[in-house]
């Protein structure tokens, strides 16, 4: 039995991977929101396999980089790694293995399409990533960062997506914004413990976008 | 850098000395701030020949405080009308494994480190894009950031989000005639790196390639490289100074 935690279950993408994660055999779902619900909205782990999907509100920096912006983004990296730890204290108490999934946008990304981006948030995940993969493995903790490009969710107005579907086809093998299905698979792999050797990735999804890294 | 005004936060101590010195060697007139450390900066101005002293101000500021920095760099375009290039190096450490870090350590370093830049970088851009010739802005970044650290998650996040910083600086302000980069250098031979036990400052000269750690001198002249013509077609770079640091 796994479950899937979903860190901030509001934002647009969970929510629309919400129900193919649901057809998951095996997997049940625990939708929680930071940082309102903090820390305490956890307290012990069930099941034998959990991952965590961690969801970012979708900044753009790009136009809302400012002093404020500056000050909630540490808070919000405060309260997302106040969690994360909580979480991981639980599970090596337990003995028990985690996987830690996190979504962020491609850093580099941003000039051709116009697409919102949050380098410093991103960059600053991504480390995280790649030092806790180095520091948890021992105890079976995996970690990995998704860099995605234009989501098809996140554009549902018509206009939007086809403006992106042209944009994407001087630099997108698939020459169309992303879908969630193809996010789905990924998850499904690393649930199932087939990218492991991989923890303290980022992997660019992004349909072999040249804008990838 | 004859007549030119620089501001360097963290710049009376470690890397930021050595930037510091350098500037002033070349006749730049230098703002270096300090958090906290009163003793280190005296003793700095100490070791300065009257020449290079006359060009530094050395001012107490905190780089992650907005407003302290934009009060400063009001102070500095009423001195000088102008500023030409701007150093975000200041920065902290407090490292422990992720599971037995305090959160309040993490919170600090993410602040000194990340909330400096990013603070420092918002309070001056506009004094830089005001100034009719090309500019600067350098962040100092860490191999942390850029490959991750066991033992460093604060710090190793916080760095890597200056990586990001100059990402989107570099995009965002594009145009306005400000050489934007970044420099990543690996274990430089400073207080932070006395601090090491030595079996690890040994480790890490094992890997790497030039099989020793930084100077800060080195440091100080990348940083120079960045700031002049060198780094006149640069922007949003990532350069890495980590004598082949084996990631």
């Amino acid at each position: 039995m796994t479950t899937i935690f979903l860190l901030n279950a509001t934002t647009p993408l969970i929510q629309e991977l919400f129900p193919l994660l649901n057809e998951i055999p095996n997997v049940r779902i625990h939708p929680v929101i930071l940082p309102e619900a903090g820390a305490e909205t956890v307290n012990q782990v069930e099941t034998e396999n959990n991952v965590f999907l961690i969801s970012t509100p979708f900044f753009d920096e790009f136009t809302d980089f400012n002093a404020g912006y500056a000050a909630f983004l540490l808070e919000y990296l405060n309260s997302l790694v106040a969690w994360i730890q909580k979480m991981i204290r639980i599970l090596a108490q337990q003995g028990k293995p985690g996987t830690f999934i996190f979504f962020t946008t491609n850093p580099n990304a941003r000039g051709f399409l116009e697409y919102p981006i949050s380098p410093i948030l991103d960059e600053s995940l991504h480390a995280l990533v790649k030092t806790l993969s180095k520091e948890l493995h021992s105890l079976n903790f995996h970690f990995y960062a998704l860099c995605l490009e234009p989501l098809q969710c996140l554009v549902k107005d018509p206009i939007q997506v086809r403006t992106y579907r042209k944009k994407m086809a001087a630099h997108a093998m698939s020459k169309m914004p992303l879908k969630v299905d193809g996010i789905n698979s990924i998850i499904r792999s690393i649930c199932k413990g087939n990218l492991s050797l991989v923890s303290g990735s980022v992997l660019p999804v992004g349909y072999g976008s040249v804008l990838s890294y | 850098m004859n007549t030119k005004t620089i501001l360097l936060t963290g710049g009376t101590k470690g890397i930021g000395k050595a930037i510091t010195v350098e500037f002033l060697r070349l006749g730049a007139r230098v703002i270096a701030t300090y958090a906290s450390d009163h003793n280190a900066a005296e003793q700095f101005k100490l070791t300065l020949s009257s020449d290079l002293n006359n060009r530094l101000w050395i001012k107490q500021c905190s780089a992650s405080d907005y407003q302290e920095t934009v009060s400063l760099c009001q102070q500095i375009e009423t001195q000088w009308g102008q500023l030409d290039g701007v150093v975000n190096n200041a920065g902290i450490n407090s490292d422990s494994l992720f599971l037995d870090m305090e959160l309040d350590a993490w919170t600090k370093v993410l602040t000194a480190n990340l909330g400096g830049a990013m603070m420092t970088s918002l309070a001056t851009i506009d004094l830089l894009s005001r100034n009719s010739k090309p500019t600067f802005l350098i962040n100092i970044s860490s191999v942390s950031g850029l490959y991750g650290r066991a033992g460093q998650a604060n710090y190793a996040t916080s760095k890597g989000g200056i990586i990001g910083l100059t990402k989107l600086l570099a995009r965002k302000y594009a145009g306005r005639n400000i050489q934007i980069n970044c420099l990543v250098p690996g274990l430089i031979g400073t207080e932070m790196a006395d601090d090491m036990p030595p079996g690890k400052v040994a480790a890490i000269e094992e890997a790497t390639f030039l099989k020793r750690i930084g100077t800060v001198q080195e440091v100080a002249q990348a940083v120079l490289f960045l700031a002049g013509t060198g780094g006149s077609y640069m922007s949003g770079s990532i350069l890495s100074l980590d004598g082949g640091f084996f990631k």
